[in-house]
């Protein structure tokens, strides 16, 4: 067996283990050992072997519909798994402290490692059943997880609502994904790609629907599972309330690995993307409106994972504008289109991975010291941990400035580099001259409530006895921070000199176009502005009052109330289930039941009665009824031979 | 002397035996009926032997074990009768009536 299978297996063979400590509850302590070696030896696979293929045929449907299962070390996949890899191993690590007295510690880290296998599966999959199958695999990781902690009732509601929710995006996907398999006859994306530009010149026949909508429909079927998984509006709602799990698990899962496959899937499949401008401009626009509509929301919150949440969301929308805005071809080809678009997207998918993750391990850190606190996620209680927990404040300082995109901090060029491909794409779309003005924007509101987290959290002096008395947290803890905070530093720098990135991804040696320095400018003053902003308003000793809650009283109620998106779920989502769920049970127990209950139950009430006066008890007659049974038996057998000629013939014998 | 003449006795004898059975009150009197229609069908056997098979010897044989058992059945009926005798106080068939629905 090649050992390119072990780059999704070993984590799977990690979790077996952890599961099997977790099941006997012996020796918990030790399986984050083997997770986090499997994991390790994953990635060191990847870094070894760079480029690699395997494919293995799993069933085969007929003689030709072969369903296959593959690992495709190829440079997209190369990234993702260096990324997937090294976040995981952080954050595993910092688990060991995070999760220290916790029940169920190696099941804890089973799940954690078989997420890490699924999402390896998922990057590495080269066709659409497997990258399917991974995605839900993903999905049900990512639900027992926010459900970790399941006796809390708010934990278990939020694990369900994240699975209901993201349900209706791969809805979507799925059809999606029968649509374009059923239409290729093969689930590999090379054929489905030659599939498409067959059918986009017209030279093959699609199954139920015409060509002309063959060619939107299936990528925007695809593009739904990206906005359920993704979290875009409008189903992000589900990941604010997947905060409910453990710290180091949104870490993981819900900023910098699972939420991002969306993304990657669409760039894997960009190509299938490209051929009607109506789905690049929905990506465009889907990806506008969620950036610019989380941002403002994380302005007002005051739950330190709540802020990040909605941060992640706006940088998945800036990730899905790359996309859309398609920017330059740069190497167009069937089965594989790169834009300067999906670059940077993916460049800014890799920087968000190490800032964000370590914002959230900085900010389990916080909550870990204030673990004894009533609601340890409020920022309004904390203040002044700068002194108590220094290593915690000065790393989370480094992933808020790189969140907000100052130079030369690693989000300063991913987020530079989707700009570039918005303007790129400005002078062939008005729509995206318009969504690089909001991405701009959006970039001051970053700018403005990133740093009034750490502002909140770290600076002035404590709120509440328990910031008072926080502690640096150990260096399992730390450690991970440090090293996520000099990549979140130096990482976004490094791969942009030389276009270190772009080359890599698009295996081209060709130089990208230079930074633009009226743009850079422009962001850099404008998340300078939005710096400035928060340090006037929050860089104070004692900070009384959230000068947040002195914006007018209409637009800061809108956007506590989270743009009404969850009441609008409620309503036209949620209350219509309900409302048919109460006609259907309504149904269901006057009519059903009356008729089950009604007809049926009475004849069997009025034939037991029938039937309950023939037990007399007395044996005599049973015996009148078995010989009257016995006579009419032979009665009519003689009768029918006389009259019916047959099989049930009897001679009858004379001597 | 033919074969319908034992098998109309046979019959008269079964029916006899059936009518005393169902409509006997006493349980000792329902035995002896049914001892009646266990003759009629032995009867039944042994005309048929006689008259159309007399060659073999199976039928006379099985005959033999139908009285043996009709002995025993009468033991172990009255052996019955007589526990219920016991437990009841009465061998009235109308008053042994624990089965009735």
């Amino acid at each position: 067996m090649p050992i390119i299978w072990l780059i999704p297996l070993a984590p799977l063979i990690g979790a077996l283990i952890a599961g099997v400590l977790a099941l006997t509850r012996k020796a918990e302590k030790v399986a984050p050992i083997f997770t986090i070696a499997a994991t390790l030896y994953s990635g060191y696979i990847a870094l070894f072997l760079h480029r690699g293929y395997a494919s293995a045929t799993w069933l085969t449907i007929g003689s030709s519909y072969r369903i296959a299962l593959d690992v495709n070390l190829d440079a997209l996949t190369f990234t993702m798994v260096c990324v997937v890899t090294l976040v995981s191993a952080l954050v595993q690590m910092y688990s060991i402290g995070y999760m220290e007295n916790e029940n169920g510690y190696a099941r804890y880290f089973a799940y954690v490692s078989i997420f890490t296998a699924s999402m390896l599966g998922l990057v590495s999959a080269d066709n659409l059943f497997q990258l399917y199958v991974c995605w839900e695999l993903v999905g049900i990781c990512s639900y027992l997880l926010i459900g970790f902690w399941w006796f809390k009732p708010s934990a278990a509601n939020a694990a369900k609502k994240a699975f209901v929710v993201t349900r209706f995006g791969d809805v979507g996907f799925l059809l999606g994904v029968l649509l374009l398999s059923s239409a290729a006859g093969s689930f590999q994306f090379t054929d489905i790609a030659h599939t498409m530009h067959a059918i986009s010149m017209g030279e093959l026949f699609t199954p139920l629907v015409s060509a002309r909508t063959f060619l939107w429909l299936a990528p925007l079927l695809l593009f739904c599972g990206a906005v359920g998984k993704s979290a875009q509006f409008p189903l992000h709602i589900w990941l604010p309330d997947a905060m409910e799990g453990p710290t180091p698990v949104s870490a993981l899962i819900h900023a910098a690995t699972m939420v991002a496959a969306g993304v990657y899937m669409v760039t894997r499949l960009f190509t299938l993307f490209a051929y009607v401008p109506v789905v690049t401009e929905t990506v465009l626009v889907i990806g506008m409106i969620t950036a610019f509509l989380s941002a403002s929301i994380a302005i007002v919150q005051n739950d330190i994972k709540k802020v990040l949440a909605y941060s992640t969301i706006s940088q998945l929308g800036y990730m899905m504008l790359g996309l859309g805005a398609m920017g330059t071809v740069i190497a167009p080809s069937v089965s594989g289109v790169y834009t300067t678009g999906q670059t940077a997207a993916m460049f800014h998918l890799t920087t968000h991975a190490m800032f964000k993750a370590l914002l959230f391990l900085t900010a389990g850190s916080v909550i870990h010291a204030l673990h004894h606190s009533s609601d340890p996620n409020d920022m309004r209680s904390m203040g002044g941990l700068m002194k108590r927990m220094p290593i915690t404040a000065w790393t989370c300082l480094a992933g808020v400035l790189a969140l907000a995109g100052l130079f030369p901090f690693s989000g300063f060029w991913s987020k530079d580099a989707i700009f570039g491909a918005l303007r790129e794409a400005s002078s062939k779309e008005p729509v995206a001259m318009f969504a690089l003005v909001v991405a701009i924007i959006v970039a001051g509101m970053t700018a403005f409530y990133s740093l009034r987290l750490w502002l909140m959290t770290f600076w002035g002096e404590p709120r509440s006895e328990h910031a008072e008395h926080a502690h640096e947290s150990p260096w399992v803890m730390t450690l991970p921070l440090v090293i996520l905070g000099f990549l979140s530093v130096f990482l976004g720098g490094y791969l942009y000199f030389g276009d270190r990135f772009a080359n890599s991804l698009t295996g081209l040696n060709m130089p990208t176009e230079p930074l633009n320095p009226a743009l850079a400018g422009i962001s850099t003053l404008v998340a300078l502005f939005g710096l400035g902003l928060a340090w006037k308003l929050y860089a104070v000793r004692r900070l009384e009052k959230d000068p947040v809650t002195s914006l007018p009283s209409s637009v800061y109620s809108f956007l506590v109330n989270l743009w009404y998106m969850d009441a609008f779920w409620n309503r036209f989502g949620a209350a219509w289930v309900v409302a048919l769920g109460g006609m259907v049970a309504w149904f269901d127990r006057n009519v059903v039941d009356r008729i089950v209950s009604g007809l049926p139950a009475w004849v069997c009430q009025q034939g037991g009665l029938a039937i309950r006066k023939t037990e007399s008890g007395q044996t005599q007659s049973y015996a009148v009824t078995v010989l009257a049974a016995v006579s009419f038996i032979i009665v009519t057998l003689l009768w029918l031979t006389k009259y019916l000629p047959g099989p049930m013939h009897i001679t009858m014998i004379t001597h | 002397m033919n074969l319908s003449d034992f098998l109309v006795v046979s019959a008269l004898l079964f029916m006899i035996g059936a009518y005393g059975a169902f409509t006997r009150k006493n349980a000792i009197a329902v035995i002896l009926s049914i001892e009646l229609m266990l003759n009629a069908a032995n009867l039944n056997f042994l005309s048929f032997w006689r008259f159309l098979h007399p060659s073999s010897m199976e039928p006379q044989i099985f005959v033999l074990v139908g009285i043996t058992l009709a002995a025993a059945e009468a033991a172990v009926g009255l052996a019955v009768i007589l526990n219920i005798y016991r437990d009841f106080g009465t061998i009235n068939v109308e008053d042994i009536s624990l089965l009735k629905g």
